[in-house]
C-alpha cells in the first residue's frame, strides 16, 4: 500500500490486462481521469466504525460462536448388538459408511443411502454381549470351539427359520443365565470392545465427519422397564480401551453406572456423559421421585444425575417423549407418535406412571425437586436418536428402514407385531421415523461436539434438518429478529439453549430470540412455540404453550389458539407442496406472565407443515392399503433444550 | 406365523436387552422391495441415483497478486490464500480486514493473467532474479519507499515496457525460466489444495486478449493434474509466442490435448466490454470476412460454456435488445469497452450478450450448418484480490483499493472525459457463482459436467435449479419431490439437445424447479426464455413467466405484477414473507413451430434484497447519492436446451 493506484493501472493496460480503478491523485493520461479513493486504508478505522462495533466488515469473520448445527444420531445398533445380530448382518462399518453419505446394502440386500450425509454418529451397540453375534456369524475361531455357538453359526448361515431358531434359543439361554461362557468371558469382551473402537477410530475425520465412541447400557428391570442409557465418550480409542464398558451383568442401577463413569474419568482422565431414552417405556421409573432403590432423592443424587446426564433422548423410533396428551391437555400438538401402552414388554401402565416418563413433565418436576433439594436432578437438554437396530440411521419419512432388520421395507411391515403382551400389540406402523440430534458446536470434532452436548447446546428433531436458534436474555428487542444475524445478536445479548438465564434487572421480563429455518429439502414451517413450565406461588408445577411466530396471515381465535396451517399432502402420491407455511420464522418474545419469584424453564418447539408420514410412502410404493387408523401424514418438529430461570437468593 | 412371532417376542422380553419382535413373514423383504414393485428403483429414493444428485458451487474466475493489474494495485494475497478462503477458512484481506465466506465453495480455480504472470509480485517482493538485475533492484527499492517515489518508478517501468526497453529479467513470458517457476507454483498450489470429494481445485489461467481495448478474454481450465498441465506453460496474447486471436488459442488448446493426451476447455467472459466482438457475425480477425464452418465447430468444441455474470456487469441481456423484458436491465455495464477507449453504440450490443449470442448462434447455424454459439451458462467473480467475497453482505470488491471502506461507494471506477463516459466503484456487482450438476466433487466429474453444459450461473445466491426438456412431461411431474429421477428418465437436462420428437408429439415440455438458497431470499418467479429463428430467418425471443409465488395473476399486458419489496435499508435486511421457498412447474411451449430452431433456458428471480451498497451505507453510516442502487433482485440463469428441426 505504498503507492497510488493509478500508475499501476496503466501498466496493466499496456500489457493488455483488464483494468482496475484510476486514481485521482495520479497523473492522468489522455482524457482519462478517475478516483478510487486512497489506497492506504486503515483497517482499524473501518473496524471501529460505530455501527459495526468490534466486528469486521465480513459478517462471517471472527465468529467465535457455533455457526451451524451439526447433525447426527447418538443411538445406533448394528449386528454387534445381541438382539440385532441374529438377523442383522451389518457391522459398525456399514453404519458409519451410511452416516457419512455412502450407499450401502441393508441386511437383505436393499440399497440404501441418506439424502445427505450426517455430520457425526455415535456408535451405541449394547454393552451386554457386545459383538458376540457378529463374531458367531463370522465363525470366530475361539467361539467356534463351543458347540452351541458353532451351531448358531451354522444356523445364521442357513435359512431364516434356522436363524430365528438360534435367536430364540439364545434369548432363552440368556434369560436362564446359561449362555456359553466363551461368549460372556472377559477376554472376548475386551477384544470385542477394542475391535469396536478400532472401527470407530478409523471413521473419525476431524472437521469432516466425527465418529464418537459409545455404547448402550441397557437395564430392563421389572422386567421391561426401560432405563437405558447411551454412554458417549469425548476421548479416543487409546483412552476408551483402558476399560471395558459397564454392563447390566454388573448392575441395573443407574447410580452404579454413574459410579463407573466417575471411576473411568478418574482412571483415564477422559470425559463421559450418559443419555437416557424411552422414558415412555419405563413404566414410571425414568423420572421417578425416588432413586432406583426406592429411597427418597437426595441432593447428592440430584447433583450426580445433573452431572452425568446432561441430555435426554426425547424422540426416537419407539415413540416421541416430549409431552403426553393427558399431561398437557391444552396442547393440541402433544399427542405425537405416542407409545403409552406399557413398558418394553407391554406390561400395562398404571395410574401415576406417565407423570414420570415425559420430558416436559420431568422439567416441571425438576423445578419442584430443586426447591426441595437445592439442585435440579432433571436439568437436561434434548437430543434425538433413531435407536435403529438395522445399522441404518434413517430418520427420513421417505427413506425409513425401520427399527430392526426383521422389518425392512416390505408390503407387510406396517402390520408386523413390534411389541406384544397378551392381546396387546404395537404394530409396525406405530414406528416413528425419528429422530436426529443437532449440535451447536464450533467445529466438527469429538471434543467440540461432546462439549456442546455437555453444555446442552443441542436440540432434537424428528428427522428434518431444521436450523433452530434459541436465546434468552433481558433486552432483546423486535429489531433483533429482523437483522438476519441471530447468532451475533443472540450470543451478544443473551444465552443459548441449554443455559441458565443470568439475573435480570428489577421489574424486567425475560425476552427470547427464537428463529427457525426449514430443512432446505424439507417442508415449510407452520409455527414456532415457546413452552414454559414454572413453579407457582403454591409450589405447584404449571405449563403453558405460547404460539410466538407463524406463517401466513393467521390470527389466534377466541380460544387463543392459532388455526391449523392447512394441509397440502397428496397421500396417494406421497407428496406435498410448500405452498403453505414459511421457509423461516423468527421473532423476539417476551414472557407476558413472568413472576421473578418463580423458577421456570422455556424451550422452543418448531412445527412443520403436514407432510407424508413414512406409511404413506410405504403405501404408495407397495401399492397397499392400510386401515384408517394408520396415520398417513405427520407434522414433524424440533425441540430445543430449555433455558432455565432461577430466582436469585 | 404371527403366533410364533408373538411367542418369540415374549421370550425376548425376558432378557435384559431391548428386544425387537421378529415375525417370520417379515424376514425376507428383499426381493419384492428391491425389485418388482419399484420398476427398477430401490426403496431408498437416494440410492442408485445414476444421475448428478448434487449441485456444486464454485468460482471459475479468480486473480491473485500474481496478476499484474492485481499485484500492481495492492493485492498481496497469493493462490494459497485464495484457496484457503474458498474452502471456508478465515483470512486477512489485502487491507488487513478479517474475511470469511458464509459457506465454503465446493470447487475453485486460480485464473491469473498469463501475460507477465508473477512479474509484479517478484518486483515488489524483490525476488533474487529481479534484484540481480540493476533496474530490477532499482524498481524494488523505489517501491519499497512507497508514495511518489513508487509512482515515479511505476511510470518509468511503463514507459520502458512501452518502448520495448524492459530488461528480459523483468519481462515474464513463456521461455523465461521465472515464468516457468511461477506457473509451476500455481500448479503446485492447485495440487496441494485439491481434495477430491470435498474441495476440488483446477489448474487454470486467463488468456487476456484485448483488441483495441475490446475484451475477448477467456479462462482456460485443465481437467488434468500436474503431470499433463505441467508439460506446458500458459498461452499468452503477446507476440510472437502468443496471439489475441481466439483461433490461435484454440490451436494451442488442440495442440495441448494432442501432445499431452489431456483435456482442456475455455470460458469467455465480459462480452459486454467487447464492443460487439464477443459473438460476431463476421470474422474480425480476417478483415470482417464471413465466418466459416470451421470457426463454428472450433468455437463450439472449445467454448462450451460462457461466463454470464461477474463483477464487471451482468451479461444475460440488455434492455435495448430485450425491450419487452422488464428484468433485462440488471447491473448493466454498457458505456464502452474494457479500457474506455471507445464508447458503446447500440449496434454493438447483439454481439455482446448471452441471449443475443444464443440467437446469433441459431442464425449462423442455419447458414454454416454448425452453431458457433452453442454455449451453456456459468459465472465467476473475476476478483482481483484473491477473495471471491461475492455475497452482498460480504462484498470485498474487485481491486484492493475497493475493499470495504467508507469511501469506496462513492469512488470513481474509471472515466474517459473526452468520450464523456465513466463509472463508479459502486457499479461493481457482487456476482457470480457457478452451479455444476456433477456426479461427484472431483475434477473429472465437474469438468465433464461443464463440457456437457450441465451448469448454471447465479449472481451470488446458491439457488438449486433443475431444468429438463422432453416431450411428455405432465403437470403432476412437477409435484414430485424426486423430480430429477423423472427428469433424467424422460427428458434431457440443461445444456442438452432435445431428443428427437416422437411420432405425433406436440410441443416440447419443460420440467423446471428452483429451490431458494437455504440462507438466502425467497423466489419471485421462474421464467423460461425462448429464442428462435422464424420462418423469415429472423431471430426472435420471448420471456414466459411459468411459476411464481403468492396469489398473483398476470395483468392485461400479460405481465405478472411485481412480487413486492420487504427490504429495510436501515438494517439492512429483508423478510421472506413474500415469495416462495421453492417453485416448480411443467411448461409446454404454446408457440412451438416444429420447423423453427429454438433454445430455451430458465431464469429464476429472487425477491428484492439489499445490494452490497446498502450494507456499505449501514456499516459505514453513509448518506449515498440517489443514483447508487441499493436493492437488487438476484437471479440464476440455466444453460439452454436446444431444439433443432429434423432434417
Amino acid at each position: 500500500m505504498k503507492f497510488g493506484t493509478s500508475a499501476i493501472i496503466v501498466i496493466a493496460g499496456i500489457i493488455a490486462l483488464s483494468m482496475p480503478a484510476q486514481g485521482q491523485d495520479g497523473p492522468s493520461e489522455g482524457g482519462q481521469t478517475g478516483h478510487s479513493g486512497d489506497m492506504s486504508i486503515d483497517p482499524a478505522a473501518i473496524i471501529e466504525t460505530q455501527r459495526m462495533g468490534p466486528r469486521s466488515f465480513s459478517p462471517y469473520a471472527n465468529r467465535s460462536f457455533p455457526t451451524r448445527p451439526l447433525w447426527g444420531d447418538q443411538h445406533v445398533h448394528t449386528g454387534w448388538s445381541f438382539d440385532a445380530g441374529f438377523i442383522n448382518a451389518l457391522s459398525p462399518e456399514d453404519a458409519l459408511r451410511l452416516a457419512r453419505g455412502e450407499q450401502v446394502e441393508s441386511t437383505f440386500g436393499v440399497p440404501v443411502q441418506l439424502s445427505r450425509p450426517l455430520d457425526w454418529l455415535a456408535m451405541t451397540d449394547h454393552s451386554d454381549l457386545l459383538g458376540v453375534t457378529a463374531a458367531v456369524r463370522e465363525g470366530d475361531e475361539a467361539l467356534m470351539q463351543d458347540e452351541t455357538l458353532a451351531r448358531w453359526n451354522e444356523a445364521m448361515g442357513g435359512s431364516i427359520e434356522t436363524a430365528v431358531g438360534a435367536a430364540m434359543e439364545a434369548i432363552s439361554m440368556q434369560g436362564q443365565g446359561t449362555l456359553p461362557e466363551a461368549a460372556k468371558g472377559p477376554a472376548f469382551f475386551e477384544k470385542a470392545w477394542q475391535d469396536y473402537t478400532t472401527i470407530i477410530e478409523r471413521f473419525n475425520e476431524p472437521g469432516r465427519f466425527t465418529a464418537l465412541i459409545g455404547y448402550e447400557w441397557t437395564p430392563n428391570p421389572g422386567p421391561g422397564n426401560n432405563l437405558h442409557r447411551n454412554v458417549i465418550y469425548r476421548g479416543d480409542k487409546a483412552e476408551a480401551d483402558r476399560k471395558v464398558p459397564f454392563t447390566t451383568f454388573e448392575s441395573v442401577n443407574p447410580e452404579d453406572l454413574w459410579a463407573w463413569m466417575a471411576a473411568y474419568e478418574q482412571d483415564t482422565g477422559g470425559r463421559l456423559l450418559a443419555i437416557p431414552h424411552n422414558g415412555n417405556l419405563s413404566n414410571g421409573l425414568m423420572f421417578a421421585f425416588e432413586t432406583y432403590d426406592g429411597e427418597p432423592m437426595t441432593q447428592d443424587y440430584a447433583e450426580r444425575r445433573q452431572q452425568w446426564e446432561p441430555l435426554y433422548e426425547v424422540t426416537q423410533i419407539k415413540g416421541d417423549g416430549e409431552a403426553h396428551p393427558l399431561l398437557s391437555p391444552e396442547d393440541e400438538f402433544a399427542d405425537y407418535e405416542t407409545w403409552d401402552e406399557g413398558n418394553l414388554n407391554l406390561i400395562p401402565k398404571e395410574e401415576g406412571m406417565i407423570e414420570h416418563e415425559y420430558a416436559r413433565e420431568a422439567f416441571k418436576n425438576g423445578l419442584l425437586l430443586e426447591q426441595q433439594l437445592g439442585i435440579n436432578p432433571f436439568k437436561f437438554g434434548l437430543a434425538g436418536g433413531t435407536d435403529t437396530h438395522t445399522a441404518l440411521s434413517t430418520a427420513e419419512e421417505d427413506n425409513f428402514f425401520g427399527k430392526h432388520s426383521g422389518v425392512e421395507p416390505s408390503p407387510s411391515r406396517w402390520e408386523h407385531v413390534t411389541l406384544a403382551f397378551g392381546d396387546r400389540q404395537i404394530l409396525g406402523w406405530r414406528m416413528a421415523a425419528s429422530g436426529y440430534t443437532a449440535v451447536w458446536a464450533t467445529e466438527n470434532t469429538r471434543e467440540a461436539i461432546w462439549d456442546a452436548m455437555q453444555r446442552r447446546e443441542v436440540y432434537a428433531s424428528t428427522g428434518p434438518r431444521m436450523s433452530v436458534r434459541f436465546f434468552g436474555g433481558w433486552d432483546f428487542t423486535e429489531d433483533d429478529a429482523a437483522a438476519r444475524e441471530p447468532g451475533w445478536i443472540g450470543y451478544d445479548k443473551g444465552v443459548p439453549m441449554g443455559a441458565d438465564l443470568p439475573e435480570g434487572p428489577d421489574g424486567a421480563s425475560p425476552t427470547f430470540l427464537v428463529g427457525a429455518l426449514r430443512d432446505p429439502i424439507g417442508g415449510n414451517l407452520d409455527r414456532i412455540q415457546i413452552v414454559k413450565g414454572w413453579l407457582d406461588a403454591e409450589g405447584n408445577t404449571q405449563e403453558q404453550v405460547y404460539d410466538v411466530a407463524w406463517s401466513g396471515d393467521r390470527a389466534p381465535g377466541q380460544d387463543g389458539k392459532l388455526p391449523a396451517v392447512g394441509n397440502t399432502v397428496n397421500v396417494a402420491a406421497a407428496t406435498w407442496t410448500n405452498s403453505i407455511g414459511a421457509p423461516e420464522l423468527i421473532t423476539v418474545w417476551e414472557d407476558p406472565d413472568f413472576d421473578p419469584a418463580q423458577s421456570a424453564f422455556y424451550y422452543a418447539r418448531v412445527i412443520q407443515i403436514p407432510t407424508p408420514r413414512w406409511t404413506a410412502y410405504e403405501a404408495q410404493r407397495f401399492q397397499i392399503e392400510m386401515p384408517d387408523e394408520v396415520p398417513m401424514t405427520t407434522q414433524e418438529r424440533a425441540y430445543t433444550s430449555p433455558i432455565w430461570y432461577t430466582p436469585a437468593g | 406365523m404371527k403366533g410364533r412371532a408373538t411367542k418369540l417376542l415374549a421370550g425376548a422380553l425376558l432378557t435384559a436387552l431391548a428386544a425387537p419382535g421378529i415375525a417370520l413373514a417379515q424376514l425376507a423383504p428383499s426381493e419384492e422391495s428391491a425389485e418388482g414393485l419399484f420398476k427398477g428403483r430401490p426403496y431408498s429414493p437416494y440410492a442408485d441415483r445414476a444421475f448428478p444428485a448434487n449441485v456444486y458451487f464454485g468460482d471459475t474466475h479468480v486473480h491473485t497478486a500474481l496478476s499484474a493489474d492485481a499485484g500492481g494495485s495492492g493485492t498481496t494475497l497469493m493462490p494459497r490464500d485464495a484457496y484457503r478462503f474458498a474452502r471456508g477458512e478465515q483470512v486477512t484481506s489485502n487491507t488487513g480486514q478479517p474475511v470469511k465466506l458464509s459457506r465454503p465453495f465446493d470447487f475453485y480455480m486460480i485464473t491469473d493473467h498469463s501475460d507477465a504472470m508473477g512479474a509484479i509480485t517478484d518486483i515488489i517482493a524483490g525476488a533474487p532474479n529481479i534484484l540481480a538485475d540493476p533496474y530490477g533492484r532499482e524498481l524494488n527499492e523505489q517501491f519499497e519507499q512507497g508514495g511518489k517515489v513508487a509512482q515515479q518508478a511505476m511510470w518509468g517501468m511503463i514507459s520502458r515496457f512501452a518502448n520495448g526497453e524492459l530488461p528480459e529479467a523483468l519481462n515474464y513470458q513463456p521461455g523465461n525460466p521465472n515464468y516457468q517457476r511461477v506457473w509451476n507454483d500455481i500448479i503446485r498450489a492447485a495440487e496441494e489444495f485439491n481434495d477430491p470429494g470435498v474441495f476440488t481445485t483446477f489448474i487454470a489461467f486467463e488468456w487476456t486478449a484485448l483488441e483495441g481495448g475490446n475484451n475477448l478474454h477467456r479462462n482456460v481450465i485443465f481437467r488434468d493434474g500436474s503431470e499433463r498441465a505441467g508439460q506446458v506453460v500458459p498461452y499468452t496474447t503477446t507476440p510472437p509466442m502468443g496471439s489475441s486471436n481466439p483461433r490461435d488459442l484454440w490451436k494451442w488448446l488442440q495442440n495441448y490435448e494432442d501432445r499431452s493426451g489431456g483435456d482442456v476447455t475455455a470460458i469467455p467472459h465480459n462480452g459486454n466490454l467487447s464492443n460487439g466482438m464477443m459473438f460476431p457475425l463476421r470474422d474480425d480477425f480476417a478483415e470482417g470476412g464471413p465466418l466459416d464452418a470451421d470457426y463454428a465447430s472450433q468455437r463450439q468444441k472449445w467454448e462450451r460454456i460462457y461466463e454470464a455474470t461477474q463483477f464487471k456487469g451482468d451479461g444475460e441481456t440488455h434492455p435495448l435488445l430485450s425491450p419487452e423484458d422488464e428484468f433485462a436491465n440488471y447491473e448493466t455495464w454498457d458505456w464502452g469497452n474494457l479500457d474506455l477507449t471507445e464508447a458503446k453504440t447500440p449496434e454493438m450490443l447483439p454481439g455482446e450478450y448471452v441471449r443475443s449470442g444464443l440467437k446469433r448462434g441459431l442464425e449462423l447455424e442455419a447458414e454454416l450448418g454448425v452453431n458457433p454459439y452453442k454455449f451453456g451458462l456459468e459465472a465467476g467473480t473475476d476478483t482481483h484480490i484473491g477473495l471471491s467475497a461475492v455475497e452482498e453482505d460480504n462484498f470485498f470488491g474487485k481491486f484492493a483499493p475497493a475493499e470495504p471502506s467508507p469511501e469506496r461507494a462513492t469512488a470513481s471506477g474509471n472515466a474517459n472525459e473526452e468520450l464523456e463516459i465513466s463509472y463508479g466503484d459502486w457499479q461493481y456487482v457482487a456476482s457470480g457463482v457457478t452451479g455444476v450438476w456433477a456426479s461427484e466433487n472431483t475434477r473429472g466429474a465437474i469438468f465433464d459436467a461443464m463440457e456437457r453444459r450441465e451448469t448454471y450461473a447465479t449472481t451470488g445466491p446458491r439457488l438449486r435449479v433443475r431444468l429438463f426438456g422432453g416431450w411428455d412431461f405432465g403437470e403432476d411431474d412437477a409435484l414430485r419431490r424426486d423430480l430429477a429421477q423423472l427428469g433424467y428418465a424422460r427428458g434431457v437436462p440443461m445444456g442438452s439437445d432435445l431428443l428427437p420428437a416422437p411420432d405425433g408429439a406436440g410441443a416440447p415440455t419443460f420440467l423446471v424447479y428452483a429451490l431458494r438458497d437455504p440462507m438466502g431470499a425467497n423466489l419471485d418467479r421462474i421464467q423460461i426464455v425462448k429464442g428462435w429463428l422464424d420462418e423469415s430467418d429472423e431471430t426472435q425471443e420471448k420471456v414466459y413467466d411459468v411459476a411464481w409465488s403468492d396469489e398473483r395473476e398476470p395483468g392485461a399486458d400479460g405481465k405478472l405484477p411485481p412480487v413486492g419489496n420487504t427490504v429495510n435499508l436501515a438494517i439492512p435486511s429483508w423478510t421472506n414473507t413474500i415469495g416462495a421457498s421453492e417453485l416448480g412447474m411443467v411448461w409446454q411451449d404454446p408457440d412451438f413451430d416444429a420447423a423453427e430452431r429454438a433454445f430455451y433456458y430458465a431464469r429464476v428471480i429472487e425477491i428484492p434484497t439489499p445490494r452490497s451498497t446498502a450494507y456499505d451505507a449501514v456499516k459505514f453510516d453513509l448518506d449515498l447519492p440517489e443514483e447508487i442502487i441499493l436493492i437488487g433482485q438476484e437471479r440464476a440463469y440455466t444453460s439452454p436446451i436446444w431444439y433443432t428441426p429434423a432434417e
